[in-house]
């Protein structure tokens, strides 16, 4: 860098304009931001996206895990569930018909107090 | 025990607040606004031929693309070299609408450059002087003027902002300094002899 060319640079570097960019753009810009992206907030509330993601093959992988994990969990409760059942039809069937239809037994203990 | 800490924007890379506009932060393009408004004022001040009221609303439409549209910078560019090159292509936008620009080639002549730089005091001068002399110039040997010797960009980065090879902006770069130089010293000679 000659002689000239560090005159230029110190001179334009210490350069400073007499005014300053008017506040008023600032809040224009600030509202402008938030219009636009409250606006795409409103685009992301949307179920067809969801959807859309939901029967896209993107991340096959998971969805394929969380389907199993669900059917484990569906298949393994109905398996105790039956477990207990079966239990209860051994020793009491009674009972077993009291907890398969409660609303009957209310029926037959309003009957009673009538 | 997780507790929220806030971003310190402060912090934060050009390029990383840039990213984060992508998501609606305000708080970063209010960081980024910040570092850019005073140094994209000045460009447009003084490529504007010194409108103030014309450089505030080339400052305020520059920041409303980028808010418009945040997701065209690309994360591995510098943000700097991308606020640069829009505010660039605002100039010869407005250049070409007024086609108020000619460019000041004709009759130049390499031998005339004066040899006796050393022995010139340039003290004497202001800056409106050097803005005169620029302003005789197109748009893109004063935009490579003043990223160069205003915001002190690499010939790279200036290159990448005009979209032009690197040579053509050193020989740019130095045909302005040198006639800028003689412009001066021409100015200076005069005053001497009153």
């Amino acid at each position: 860098m000659d002689n000239f060319e560090k005159y230029i640079s110190s001179r334009l570097q210490n350069d400073k304009l007499p005014f300053h960019a008017d506040p008023a753009i600032r809040n224009r810009l600030m509202y402008q931001m938030q219009l636009k992206f409250s606006r795409s907030t409103l685009h992301k509330n949307q179920i067809l996206p969801f959807v859309g993601l939901l029967f896209s093959p993107k991340l096959l992988v998971w969805k394929l895990g969380i389907v199993a994990v669900l059917v484990l969990i569906s298949v393994s409760s109905n398996y105790y569930n039956n477990q207990n059942i079966n239990a209860v039809l051994a020793t009491d069937s009674t009972r077993m018909i009291s907890s398969v239809d409660s609303t009957s037994i209310q029926l037959k203990d309003t009957l009673s107090f009538n | 025990m997780f507790k929220f800490k806030p971003t310190n924007y402060q912090k934060l890379s050009d390029e990383k607040l840039a990213a984060t506009i992508m998501n609606g932060d305000s708080a970063a393009f209010n960081e980024l606004y910040d570092r850019y408004n005073a140094r994209i004022l000045y460009y447009f001040y003084r490529m504007l031929g010194n409108d103030k009221e014309l450089a505030q609303d080339f400052l305020q439409d520059l920041f409303f693309k980028i808010i418009d549209k945040p997701q065209l910078f690309d994360v591995e560019r510098k943000f700097s070299t991308w606020i640069f090159s829009i505010a660039h292509n605002m100039c010869k936008n407005e250049y070409r609408s007024r086609q108020v620009r000619n460019i000041m080639e004709k009759g130049f002549d390499a031998d005339s450059f004066l040899d006796n730089e050393e022995t010139a005091d340039y003290s004497s001068l202001q800056i409106e002087d050097i803005f005169s002399c620029l302003n005789e110039f197109d748009e893109i040997h004063r935009t490579a003027f003043l990223l160069k010797y205003r915001e002190g960009l690499s010939i790279n980065e200036i290159s990448a902002i005009l979209c032009l090879p690197t040579g053509t902006i050193k020989s740019r770069l130095f045909y302005t300094r040198k006639k800028i130089q003689e412009k001066l010293q021409h100015r200076i000679h005069n005053s001497n002899e009153y």
